[in-house]
């Protein structure tokens, strides 16, 4: 079978060609506009919105063992007259694949090939027929093949390029023919996948339920309180950005029956696999919106997309920065107003805090020492106050009010020389001023 | 026969004080506070949900003061706002443990399967006229529950306690000897050196500051570990039947 190829100049026959004993076809029928157009199809089927791209492509281990039985061989050439030839004289295979295929891909789609573009278009080859190629370097450089991990094979390309290196030229010529065999077939593109890189959007959130999760309560595969702040934020926008999942974070947390009042907490999610990121900060403000009015459980302000370094943020205000609350006490004794003005001149209390029981199957056993700030009480009546604080991060407020069966001390019971209990909480303020505020 | 209508009043006196939650014993409150008490604290991450019992604390969008206010004027009797024990707790007991008589402990198990040991109000050393003189934790030559070392979040290092192990010995001014035993299998969290430095605490707060010890049984035995043990509704009959066994001999 003959297929004829009219370039501009010259008129070619070319019988239908073997697949190369090198490339094993990759510089063959792969490197044709006919395979970049079957990628390409597949890349605008998937439907991802993109401004440039980056190409990664994955080769057979095995090329890597015929790549060297040819720079070998070219080496020998060179050296009959009397030049030498280094590793890095000679153009990498991949090398040669990218710089023909990019500008084929460009012209294609429509956009520049940048490596560090956010969205990625793969192609993984492999060749079976020739897969044992590789086993003779277990023999020779056993130390560069660790057992599988998992069920893959234990020759990765890595290790293969490793082994290449150790192996001695003599070595290698008596275990691999120069030049290699003939392979009976080509390669095939067994994959061609693309993905975008995470987007991060952040904001600050405020609770006004009593009744809602940070993250979904499930026991035994059944939920037992509808929804979570995590869902009524993130689930909006894993549907105008179209990804694939998310992941949420935010700076700190509250209990169930804790309402996040002020400015609102922190938070950023990250949105794996996004089929859409083109967005104006109107579309955001719009999108904040709809967060908005699809519940009056949780408010969102200041939505904006930002960089991965908004994780590192979250974690510095959950760790480093003050919060200030606002407790509604009750006291057994009756107190009167002078009762609980020595609160309010007690600063910068140490206090001293075992992991709370209701949180101790889950975490080690330890005595945290953190720092109230300062106390502000507002006298209700014979039994009950309101007492705001301002707190270092990590102090647990319930206990530092009901004592924990005295594993924290000193608490507002013990200060009173009574018995004192928590009814209700709201976070003030969470005092990080990230993300930037926005000006609506 | 006058005698066992007054044993009986005196019983029921002693059941409304004793067994109900600590925030409604007390006297001297003023009917406003009742109902001021009548709003319940807020929804615990405790048994209530996970039994998926969501009457308490519903509330949206509210004001602390406006519905103390409201609370305030409603009027009628109402129930005063369940303790820390309450919320977060089941009480189960065992009854006169290693068969000395009325020598009762009260676990109170936590929705995340953690129990803290504590004695029940019809122990002999929360009776009236028992001081304690000393409290050890050294239960035998080699064991003192004060080593005990817990660390990382698996509670690596820790004693491991069958029902029987005993936590500590109450020695009091009288002479007598307590111990005071597990109840529950599990890993040993700690036991509570507050009460080594005041003893009586354990008498003035023996379900809160007074407890004992706090153990972690195993996840896979969260439930089965308090399969041997009474619950309320059984203790207060057992606790009855004792007050009648007594009344009955001559």
């Amino acid at each position: 079978m003959t297929a004829i190829v009219k370039d501009e100049n010259m008129m070619l026959e070319k019988s239908y060609l073997n697949a190369c004993n090198i490339c094993l076809g990759i510089l063959q029928e792969f490197c044709e506009k006919k395979f970049i157009k079957k990628v390409c199809q597949k890349v605008e089927s998937a439907g991802y919105e993109f401004t440039n791209l980056v190409f990664s492509v994955s080769f057979p281990p095995q090329l890597s063992v015929r790549e060297h039985a040819a720079w070998l061989l070219v080496k020998q050439e060179m050296g009959k007259q009397g030049l030498s030839l280094g590793r890095d004289d000679i153009v990498q295979l991949k090398e040669a694949y990218k710089w023909i295929t990019h500008p084929l891909f460009s012209e294609e789609l429509g956009v520049p090939v940048d490596g560090k573009s956010l969205f990625e278009v793969s192609v993984i080859f492999a060749h079976p027929e020739t897969d044992e190629d590789c086993h003779f370097l277990s023999t020779s450089c056993p130390d560069c093949f660790k057992p599988a991990k998992n069920k893959q094979s234990v020759f990765t390309r890595m290790a293969v390029v490793k082994a290449l290196d150790k192996i001695k030229e003599e070595d290698f010529r008596k275990k691999f023919p120069c030049p290699p065999n003939s392979p009976k077939s080509f390669c095939s593109a067994v994959e061609i996948e693309c993905a975008h890189g995470a987007v991060f959007v952040a904001g600050r959130y405020n609770k006004y339920s009593r009744n809602l999760p940070q993250t979904p309560w499930i026991i035994d595969g059944e939920r037992k309180l509808e929804s979570s702040v995590e869902e009524l934020i993130s689930s909006q926008l894993l549907t105008v950005f179209k990804a694939e999942s998310f992941n949420f974070s935010s700076s700190g947390r509250e209990d169930v029956d804790v309402r996040t009042l002020g400015n609102g907490r922190p938070f950023a999610v990250e949105l794996v696999n996004p089929r859409r990121v083109q967005f104006t900060s109107r579309d955001i403000k719009e999108l904040q919106q709809k967060i908005n009015i699809s519940s009056d459980k949780i408010q969102v302000r200041d939505l904006q997309l930002v960089t991965r370094e908004a994780i590192g943020h979250m974690k510095e205000g959950e760790e480093v920065k003050t919060k200030t609350y606002s407790a509604l006490v009750w006291t057994d004794k009756a107190i009167q107003k002078k009762d609980i003005e020595f609160l309010d001149d007690l600063k910068d209390l140490q206090i001293n805090q075992k992991t709370p029981l209701r949180v101790l199957h889950r975490r080690p056993l330890a005595i945290r020492t953190r720092i109230i700030h300062t106390m502000e009480t507002h006298y209700i009546d014979e039994h009950h106050f309101r007492l705001h604080l301002k707190t270092q991060a990590g102090t647990y407020i319930k206990e530092f009010v009901h004592g924990d069966f005295g594993r924290t001390k000193p608490n507002i019971g013990s200060l009173m020389d009574g018995t004192a209990d928590i009814l209700e909480l709201d976070v003030e303020s969470v005092d990080v001023d990230w993300p930037p505020a926005l000006n609506d | 026969m006058g005698w066992y209508v007054e044993f009986w009043e005196q019983l029921v006196v002693w059941f409304d004080w004793k067994l109900r939650p600590p925030s409604a014993a007390g006297g001297g409150r003023s009917h406003a506070h009742e109902a001021r008490c009548a709003r319940r604290p807020p929804l615990p991450r405790g048994k209530a949900e996970v039994r998926g019992d969501l009457s308490v604390g519903l509330r949206s969008l509210d004001l602390a003061g406006a519905e103390l206010a409201m609370a305030a004027g409603a009027g009628g009797i109402a129930p005063a706002a369940p303790s820390l024990v309450d919320r977060y707790f089941t009480r189960w007991y065992k009854a006169d443990v290693k068969g000395k008589p009325c020598e009762d402990h009260c676990i109170l198990q936590h929705s995340n399967r953690i129990c803290v040991i504590t004695l029940a109000e019809s122990h002999p050393l929360l009776q009236n006229g028992k001081t304690i003189k000393s409290i050890n934790y050294q239960i035998s030559a080699n064991c003192s529950r004060l080593q005990n070392k817990v660390s990382g979040k698996f509670k690596r290092g820790a004693q491991f306690l069958t029902e029987l192990a005993p936590l500590c010995r109450i020695s009091c001014s009288d002479g007598e000897e307590y111990t005071v035993s597990s109840c529950v299998r599990g890993r040993l969290m700690e036991v509570n050196e507050n009460i080594l430095d005041k003893p009586s605490i354990l008498q003035e707060k023996p379900s809160t500051e007074g407890y004992i010890a706090v153990v972690l049984p195993k996840f896979e035995e969260s439930k089965s570990v308090t399969e041997g043990l009474l619950t309320q509704k059984e203790y207060e009959e057992v606790v009855v039947k004792r007050i009648n066994n007594r009344s009955e001999t001559p």
